[in-house]
């Protein structure tokens, strides 16, 4: 490919002596290559495709790193799956993962790793040094998705869902949302939860991966200080939160109407936010919510007749769940939906910041709901 | 030919990343950077009107024969031994920071300066062959790259990872005085036009810069882009806390539905490839300003022998690239980077302002006749 | 004259002179008896002057056939062409008797299109002209021969538009032709290879062709032709890279097929350099390229094979490029054969015992279709050469040794020129509206 013999030169000592050196320099870079390291065929590699940093309980040895190492198999199919699972305490976590190479007999990637998993006990009170190692980790790539588990990372990752066919792959999936779409399921990726750890108005969040018989359940959220989590929120509060932050389509809200549970399938959704300053420490928070969208469940001839009455009890019931939500996370002291981050892109100020934390404690909040019934299915 | 200028505009456009322009910009993004970029800006475009303009009116010179029109030869030699040295060194700090940031994250176990080697033999290649022939491979590369590159600009900007608050936030500051070092970053961007100093010998007497307009247009949208989608995707406080800042951004999208998942990967040919044309033709230049020292040199815009002195000269580019390997780390490549890029500010100014006073001094017409003279 | 004919080809026993007379002449006749059709001879020579309808001394000067040769120094060259020697009353003549054994006008079979015209040049040098003459029915069309060869005294022919050629280029031309040194041309790949100055050129720069559409179209555009007798091909030049990649067809579909079918090439020309490189960068440095799922699945079809990536790799492209060499060079009935056992038979076995993974299979079989789906037969021979330094890079460097190997190649095609004229760049129809970079030069 490099010709290097194209040019007529003047004399030909000259030719010859730069044609040996390029040549030398060549062999001499392919030489020392050929006995350094680097050329890891892919079947002497393991791939991670899970890993979890727990509390060991041991104040020696703090951390307890588990990963899951997927065995390679020519045939696929689900349930064949099979996988390893190391697990070591360690002073670090780094050093943990060193120790742990020294047990198996290939050599550990972690470029595979999608899921990162921060046990209960850590998250309950530091992220902040885990959360670090896995961004300095050049392998470990910015978008993978991390979460808790509980009661612990270790015990989610022995579990062996039914249908995997590629180990890990289930969880992956599952956050990924190429594949399932559910409005209780909030993903973070690395990047993010490292840019809200650091940020000023927008606080970090995860989800929460628990047990179930056959796999995981992941409905619930942990909403974080910088550091440790303050508050969890149940299934419904998470697709609440959901629809607040990320506008998000295809959920649901509900309502009771004449003692029957009557459910509306959000078709389309937009949520604005107004922050409005009254002073040194106090402000209002204007949340205006439009929803719209079709029912799915409730009584017969909803549409003709009680259109404007079930409306009517959207609007009051969302509002109400509404400003709880945003109570509990206040009353928490963390700001996941990024109202802080709002309030210094709208205010024009140095202290922007400070003012907001200044007022955020007692914020008032004024939600504003329009809902309406676009359809009610097949049925009137 | 039109077409060649906005390559190379574009080139160096795209080519700030390896050079540390967002790294300078971000780290002082509350301290002048926004107010900083308004002033490159309009700085940057009014240096390329005036350089354009000025190389316009010698079709089939470069700069060494146009100081030579007017200046003693005392001066030509000094200012043309600045110049290569300005060309070298962008280049090959492009160069040796790519090959620093493509160790770090794609090869870690191999030695850098073992990937500074085959990088280096193909800018050397490169870098000897005519120019003519470094005209057509920029046009490939960019015609190849430019899609690329507008597809993760384009999957970057609708994310809905972007965290638009942030970026209002941080244009906020545009209040805060501009600052030095973050003025002479942002101008980097629109320094496409100085490739005209050797390049413009090829330009055919009836060239004129068409769609000057798309200068300041293309330049701001570059600019603006490679300082505020990384505050999108790391928020105000974590995006100095990154070393590679445009890497980490590319690492943080996915294409769900691609061949390829990780963005980080296209980014990264896509820069390879960008980097060794930049190189190749920044030591093109270099080469071809050190040829003309010697005034009774005739240039060549299309020889199919490459002289021995390229490769000499070229070698030693390569050679002063791989000893600068082994004290550069990535700490000090920052701090040489912010003196670097104030530095070439001033030379490039005042190169400018140079040319456009010269342009003046002589009718076009008798200029046309010089440059048919030596052509 | 006979004598010195006799002198002269002193061992040859084709060689017939014959003293023939009849009422009023004696002649003396002399040609080659297996370069002559005999029947012509006997036609046009012997049968008149013994018949004596016409004065034989009358014919000789009016029938044009027959020219005055009066320089002795150029019988022998014009004997081994095939003419025959006439001496009547001290005056020669020679008349074209020659007998070429050719393929009577043959079917394209090299570049063969589904639509487009069905015939290949001859091998017999004015049928050839003929068709191109037919093809392309200017005034302009100009001629110019030349001989090449110390021994085999090929007739080399260029032909050329002349208001629209390049006269640099064709000044380029005659300089090649002229200088030619050699004992024997036999095919016009080796005129084309003594028209290069640079012997270690990977990619062809003149296009060699069997069609006369490509060739007339090719006039039409300013390209000289150089055709020679005794093969088929003929040489169109100066050209550019895409003419190499594009076949005839695509002037004769819609925009958007030949489009589809241009870039199809593109992609294939990318892949069959690139895949065996890229699969050795990719397995073995930088697996976190591909999707976890194709990633374990890879490790998983690799589990079995012992070897480290590269040697697979050359375990499959060795047999990859026998299976191709065998089958160009067998017989057609039994190319086939070695197709079936190679490929089919071979690629399941060393797949099930280990020896390749089943990945490796189908990156070699995607690499080399890709490598047949490239129109021009001397450019996908440069192509086949092209992905082996591509594999050392790949082995040594990586992927950016791939990366960079392919810019390098990149910067190769760019700074080649065709006859003089820019060999790979792009060309947009806006460019004729003004003048080109670099005009400065040829001014």
């Amino acid at each position: 490919m490099i010709r290097l013999d194209a040019p007529r030169r003047p004399s030909l000592p000259l030719r010859a002596f730069s044609r040996r050196l390029a040549a030398l320099l060549l062999a001499a870079a392919l030489l020392l290559q050929a006995t350094g390291c680097g050329f890891i065929d892919i079947d002497k590699r393991f791939f991670v495709v899970a890993l979890s940093v727990d509390k060991s309980g041991n104040d020696k040895k703090p951390y307890r790193i588990t990963i899951r190492l997927s065995i390679p198999n020519s045939k696929t199919e689900p349930g064949m799956e099979k996988s390893q699972i190391e697990t070591i305490d360690a002073k670090e976590i780094s050093e943990g993962l060193r120790i742990l190479k020294s047990r198996v007999d290939k050599e550990i990637d972690l470029g595979h790793c999608k899921v990162l998993l921060l046990g209960e006990q850590l998250a309950r009170d530091d992220i902040s040094d885990a959360v670090e190692w896995m961004m300095r980790r050049r392998d470990i790539q910015s978008s993978a998705f991390v979460a808790v588990g509980q009661p612990d990372g270790r015990r989610i990752l022995e579990q062996m869902p039914l249908s995997e066919r590629y180990s890990g792959n289930t969880l992956f999936l599952t956050f990924g949302g190429d594949a399932t779409k559910s409005s209780f399921i909030r993903p973070i990726k690395l990047f993010d939860l490292f840019r809200r750890i650091n940020e000023h108005g927008m606080d970090p969040y995860l989800p929460i991966v628990s047990l179930t018989k056959n796999g995981y359940e992941v409905d619930r959220l942990a909403l974080l200080d910088k550091t440790r989590i303050r508050a969890v929120l149940g299934p419904d509060e998470t697709q609440l939160f959901n629809q607040l932050d990320q506008q998000y389509i295809n959920s649901t809200i509900k309502t009771s109407f004449e003692d029957r549970t009557v459910m509306l399938a959000v078709m389309d959704l937009t949520v604005r936010e107004k922050i409005r300053r009254a002073g040194a420490g106090q402000g209002t928070l204007d949340l205006s919510i439009h929803a719209g969208g079709t029912l799915e469940e409730g009584p017969n001839d909803i549409l003709h007749r009680h259109a404007a009455v079930v409306e009517a009890s959207f609007e009051r019931d969302l509002a109400a769940k509404t400003e709880a939500l945003l109570r509990k996370i206040q009353r928490s002291g963390v700001d996941p939906l990024q109202f802080g981050l709002r309030f210094r892109a709208t205010h024009r100020s140095k202290q922007a910041f400070e003012e907001w934390q200044e007022m955020y404690p007692t914020l008032k909040f004024q939600v504003r709901t329009d809902v309406d019934i676009q359809g009610a299915g097949r049925i009137k | 030919m039109n077409r060649y200028f906005y390559y190379s505009f574009i080139m160096v456009a795209m080519l700030n990343l390896m050079l540390y322009v967002p790294s300078v910009l971000l780290e002082e993004r509350m301290t002048g950077a926004v107010s900083s970029l308004l002033v490159a800006i309009g700085l940057g475009t009014l240096t390329a009107y005036a350089v354009t303009s000025a190389m316009a009116r010698y079709p089939g010179l470069g700069v060494p024969e146009i100081l030579r029109l007017y200046l003693p030869e005392w001066i030509v030699k000094t200012l043309l031994s600045l110049f290569a040295f300005v060309f070298f060194f962008a280049s090959s700090f492009a160069l040796v920071g790519y090959t620093l940031l493509l160790n770090r994250v794609l090869t870690p176990d191999l030695p850098a300066w073992n990937l500074l080697l085959v990088l280096g033999l193909i800018c050397i290649y490169g870098s000897t062959r005519s120019s003519m022939t470094l005209l057509f491979l920029m046009e490939m590369t960019m015609v190849l790259t430019i899609p690329v590159i507008l597809f993760i600009l384009f999957k970057g900007i609708r994310s809905p990872d972007v965290a638009w608050n942030a970026i209002y936030t941080i244009a906020q500051y545009v209040t805060v005085r501009p600052t030095l070092t973050s003025v002479a970053a942002g101008t980097f961007i629109f320094t496409g036009y100085i490739n005209l100093a050797i390049f413009n010998r090829l330009n055919p007497p009836n060239f004129r810069l068409k769609g000057r307009w798309l200068i300041p247009l293309l330049g701001s949208g570059i600019l603006l882009t490679t300082f505020f989608l990384p505050i999108g995707y790391h928020g105000t406080m974590a995006v100095d806390r990154y070393m590679y800042v445009w890497t980490q951004t590319a690492d943080s999208m996915t294409m769900s539905f691609g061949f390829i998942e990780r963005v980080l990967f296209l980014f990264l040919l896509v820069y390879l490839a960008l980097t060794l044309l930049y190189t190749s033709i920044g030591w093109h230049q270099a080469i071809e300003f050190i040829h003309s020292l010697r005034k009774d040199r005739k240039f060549e815009v299309d020889s199919t022998e490459t002289p021995a002195s390229s490769w000499w000269i070229g070698s030693i580019f390569f050679a002063l690239s791989v000893a600068s390997m082994f004290f550069l780390d990535e700490k000090l490549t920052l701090a040489v980077a912010e003196i670097w890029l104030t530095f070439r500010m001033f030379i490039e100014q005042g190169a400018a302002a140079l040319l456009f006073l010269l342009s003046f001094k002589r009718p076009p017409d008798a200029a046309k006749e010089a440059a048919h003279d030596s052509a | 004259m006979l004598q010195a004919i006799r002198e002269r080809f002193a061992s040859a026993t084709d060689v017939k002179t014959h003293r023939i007379t009849n009422s009023r002449f004696i002649a003396e006749v002399a040609f080659i008896a297996t370069l002559v059709d005999e029947s012509k001879v006997s036609d046009m020579v012997l049968v008149p002057f013994a018949k004596e309808e016409v004065p034989f001394d009358e014919l000789l000067r009016r029938n044009p056939n027959f020219q005055p040769l009066d320089d002795p120094a150029r019988w022998t060259d014009s004997l081994l062409r095939g003419f025959v020697l006439v001496k009547l009353n001290s005056a020669i003549y020679k008349m074209d008797a020659a007998r070429i054994i050719r393929n009577s006008t043959p079917e394209t079979t090299v570049e063969s299109t589904i639509e487009g015209p069905q015939i290949a040049l001859s091998e017999d040098l004015m049928d050839s002209i003929n068709m191109i003459r037919s093809r392309y029915a200017s005034p302009d069309l100009l001629e110019e021969e030349f001989t090449v060869g110390s021994l085999s005294k090929t007739r080399v022919v260029m032909l050329y538009d002349q208001v629209r050629v390049d006269p640099a280029v064709l000044e380029i031309v005659r300089l090649k032709l002229r200088s030619i040194q050699t004992d024997v041309l036999s095919a016009s790949g080796q005129l084309a290879k003594f028209m290069n100055d640079n012997r270690k050129r990977l990619f062809p720069v003149e296009m060699v062709t069997e069609r006369s559409d490509r060739l007339s179209v090719g006039l039409s555009k300013g390209k000289i032709i150089v055709m020679m007798q005794g093969s088929m091909f003929a040489l169109l030049l100066p050209i550019v890279f895409t003419d190499l990649m594009s076949a005839t067809e695509d002037r004769y579909e819609s925009f958007w097929t030949s489009l589809l079918l241009l870039s199809l090439r593109f992609i294939a020309l990318l892949m069959t350099t690139t895949l065996p490189a890229l699969y050795i960068a990719v397995i073995s440095y930088n697996p976190e390229l591909f999707r976890a799922q194709l990633a374990f699945s890879i490790a998983g079809s690799r589990a079995s094979v012992p070897y480290p990536s590269f040697i697979e790799v050359f375990i499959m492209l060795f047999m990859i490029e026998m299976l191709v060499e065998a089958s160009v060079r067998l017989p057609k009935y039994i190319g086939s054969t070695a197709t079936t056992v190679g490929g089919l038979i071979l690629g399941q076995a060393a797949q099930q015992a280990g020896l390749v993974s089943s990945i490796m299979i189908i990156v070699t079989s995607v690499m080399a279709i890709s490598n047949f789906v490239i129109p021009v037969y001397s450019l996908s021979l440069s192509v086949r050469f092209i992905k082996y330094p591509l594999i050392a890079l790949a082995i040594f460097f990586g992927l950016p040794g791939v990366a960079g190997g392919v810019f390098a190649g990149l910067i190769y095609l760019c700074s080649q020129r065709s006859f003089g004229k820019p060999y790979f760049r792009l060309r947009l129809p806006i460019d004729w509206r003004h003048a080109d970079i670099g005009e400065v030069k040829a001014e």
